[in-house]
C-alpha cells in the first residue's frame, strides 16, 4: 500500500471515527451493557494477558479466568442473595415506619424553624417545603427500580454482558494491531500515543474505581453489620455503587446509614458511631487504598470534574456520571498531545 | 499423539516464533522466555514498502523499532547507516522523551516490530529485573560505541 493510499485511508478512518461517535450518541439508550462489559473487561484483561505470557493461546486465559470468576461470583451470590432478600423483605415491611419517621422529623424541624422565624408560618413556606420534600422522596423512591431495570435488565445480566466480556477479552488488542498495520507511517507514533493515553487513563481509572467501590462497600456492610444496623448489606452495596461517583458517592452511604440507624435505635449515639465508622473508612481509603492505585488521579480540576459529571449524567444517565471523569481526562490529554504535535 | 493435539490447541505458536526472534536481538540478551513473552505481547507488527518513510528528523520519538526482515536506511545529511534483519533502531526513545535526530526509510520491503515506550515502561515497572537487564544491555552497547569513537 503506497503512502498516499494510506493517507487517504487515514482520513476515511477519522471520518468513520467521528461517524461512530455520532452513532454512539444516537444509540446511547442501548449502550449500558456494552459499557459495563468494557468495565469488566478492563478489570480482568491483565489476568488473561498474564496467563497468555506463559505461552498459551489467549482463549486458554479467557476460559480459565472466566471459570474462576464465575465460580467466585456464584459462591458469593449464594451466600449474599438470601441475606439481601431478607433485608429487602424487611425493608418492604418497615418502609411505612421509615416514611412516618421521616415525616415526623420534617414536622419537628418545621416547628423549630417556625418558632425562630414566625414569618414563615404566615406565608405557609414550611408546608410548601414539606410538600415538595415528600413529593421528591416519593418520586426518587419510585424512580430507583426504573434506573436499575434500565441499566441491568435480566437479559443483559445473564446473557449479553458475559457474552460481550468474553468477546472483548478474546479479541484483546487485535483490532488495534490491525489499525496500526494500516496507518500511514507518520501517524503511527501519534496514534499509538493517543491509544495508550486512553488505555492508561481508562484502564487505571476503572480498576481504581472498582477496587475502591469494593473496599468502601464491603467495609460499610461489615462495620454496619457489627454495629447491628438494619439493612447493612443493602446499604453497603448502595454505598459501593455510589462510590463510583466522585464527591457525591461517599455521602450517600453515610446518609442512608445514619437515617436507618436513627430510626432503628432512636438515639444520637448511633449517629455518632456511624459517622466515626465512615470517617475511618474514608481515612483508610484515602491513605491506604488510593495510593495503591497507580495513576488513579486523572489530573482534572474539581470544577471540570463536576461539569463533566453533570453533562455526562444529562446525556447518558447514571453510566454517564460514572464514565464522565475518565472520558473528560482522555479528551484533555488527547487535546494537549495534538496541540503539542501541531507545534512541532 | 494426544500431547501433540493438546499442544496444537493450547500453545500459541505465533508467540513462540516472536520469542525466538526477540532472543536474537542483542538488546534482549539474557532475558527469560517469560519476559520475552511479555515483551512479544506488547509488540505491533507493521510492513513497510521499499522507499517508505518510517519517521523524519524532529518527529517525536516514542517507539523502538526491531527489524524482522528487510533493510532500513537511517540517515541525516550525507550520513547513512543501514539496519538489517535482527537489528534495531530508535532505542533512545526508551530512555527519554526526545525527538528523532535521524530520519528512517525502508530501503527494501521490510517487516518491523514496534514497541511503544509507555507500554515498555509499564512492563519494566512490573518486572524490575527485566528492566535492569535491558538497560544493562543498552549501556554496554553505548559503551562499545563510545570506545569505537575514541579509537
Amino acid at each position: 500500500m503506497t503512502e498516499s493510499t494510506k493517507n487517504r485511508l487515514f482520513i476515511i478512518l477519522v471520518i468513520l471515527f467521528l461517524g461512530c461517535c455520532l452513532f454512539l450518541y444516537l444509540a446511547r439508550s442501548v449502550l449500558a451493557p456494552f459499557l459495563i462489559a468494557a468495565f469488566i473487561t478492563y478489570l480482568i484483561s491483565p489476568l488473561v494477558t498474564k496467563i497468555q505470557s506463559f505461552g498459551y493461546k489467549r482463549f486458554v486465559g479467557v476460559a480459565l479466568v472466566s471459570v474462576v470468576l464465575v465460580s467466585i461470583f456464584a459462591g458469593v451470590l449464594t451466600i449474599l442473595i438470601p441475606i439481601l432478600i431478607n433485608e429487602l423483605e424487611s425493608f418492604q415491611v418497615n418502609a411505612d415506619k421509615y416514611y412516618e419517621y421521616f415525616l415526623n422529623c420534617l414536622e419537628s424541624i418545621r416547628e423549630k424553624i417556625e418558632l425562630i422565624f414566625p414569618i414563615l408560618k404566615r406565608y405557609n413556606v414550611s408546608n410548601e417545603v414539606i410538600f415538595e420534600s415528600k413529593d421528591f422522596l416519593l418520586y426518587t423512591a419510585q424512580q430507583i427500580p426504573n434506573y436499575l431495570t434500565s441499566i441491568f435488565s435480566i437479559f443483559s445480566i445473564i446473557i449479553l454482558i458475559p457474552m460481550l466480556v468474553v468477546f472483548m477479552l478474546l479479541s484483546g488488542n487485535k483490532y488495534l494491531k490491525s489499525l496500526v498495520a494500516l496507518l500511514p507511517s507518520n501517524y503511527v507514533e501519534t496514534i499509538l500515543s493517543i491509544v495508550y493515553q486512553i488505555d492508561a487513563i481508562f484502564g487505571r481509572h476503572i480498576r481504581g474505581q472498582i477496587i475502591e467501590a469494593f473496599f468502601v462497600g464491603s467495609m460499610s456492610a461489615l462495620s454496619l453489620g457489627l454495629l447491628g444496623v438494619n439493612f447493612a448489606l443493602l446499604i453497603g452495596i448502595i454505598a459501593g455503587i455510589a462510590n463510583l461517583i466522585p464527591y457525591l458517592g461517599p455521602i450517600v452511604g453515610l446518609t442512608l446509614a445514619v437515617a436507618v440507624g436513627a430510626v432503628q435505635y432512636q438515639t444520637f449515639s448511633i449517629v455518632i458511631k456511624i459517622v466515626i465508622v465512615y470517617a475511618i473508612i474514608k481515612f483508610l481509603d484515602d491513605n491506604f487504598i488510593q495510593p495503591l492505585i497507580v495513576g488513579h488521579n486523572v489530573n482534572l480540576g474539581p470544577v471540570s470534574m463536576v461539569f463533566a459529571m453533570l453533562a455526562g449524567g444529562h446525556v447518558f444517565g447514571f453510566l454517564g456520571v460514572v464514565f464522565a471523569v475518565p472520558v473528560a481526562a482522555i479528551l484533555k490529554s488527547v487535546f494537549v498531545m495534538l496541540v503539542k504535535r501541531s507545534q512541532t | 499423539m494426544l500431547k501433540k493435539i493438546l499442544r496444537f490447541f493450547f500453545i500459541d505458536y505465533v508467540l513462540r516464533e516472536d520469542i525466538a526472534f526477540l532472543k536474537k536481538i542483542p538488546l534482549f540478551r539474557e532475558l527469560s522466555d517469560r519476559s520475552l513473552a511479555k515483551l512479544a505481547l506488547i509488540i505491533f507488527k507493521r510492513n513497510y514498502l521499499a522507499g517508505e518513510k518510517i519517521y523524519e528528523i524532529n518527529n517525536e520519538a516514542k517507539v523502538l523499532y526491531l527489524v524482522k526482515s528487510g533493510q532500513i536506511n537511517i540517515s541525516r545529511g550525507n550520513t547513512n547507516k543501514f539496519v538489517e534483519k535482527e537489528g534495531f533502531f530508535g532505542e533512545m526513545s526508551l530512555l527519554e522523551n526526545t525527538k528523532h535526530t535521524f530520519s528512517a526509510t525502508a530501503s527494501k520491503d521490510s517487516e518491523l516490530y514496534l514497541i511503544y515506550r509507555a507500554k515498555f515502561e509499564d512492563m519494566i515497572d512490573s518486572n524490575g529485573k527485566t528492566g535492569l537487564i535491558i538497560l544493562k544491555n543498552l549501556a554496554s552497547m553505548f559503551a562499545a560505541k563510545l570506545k569505537c569513537s575514541e579509537v
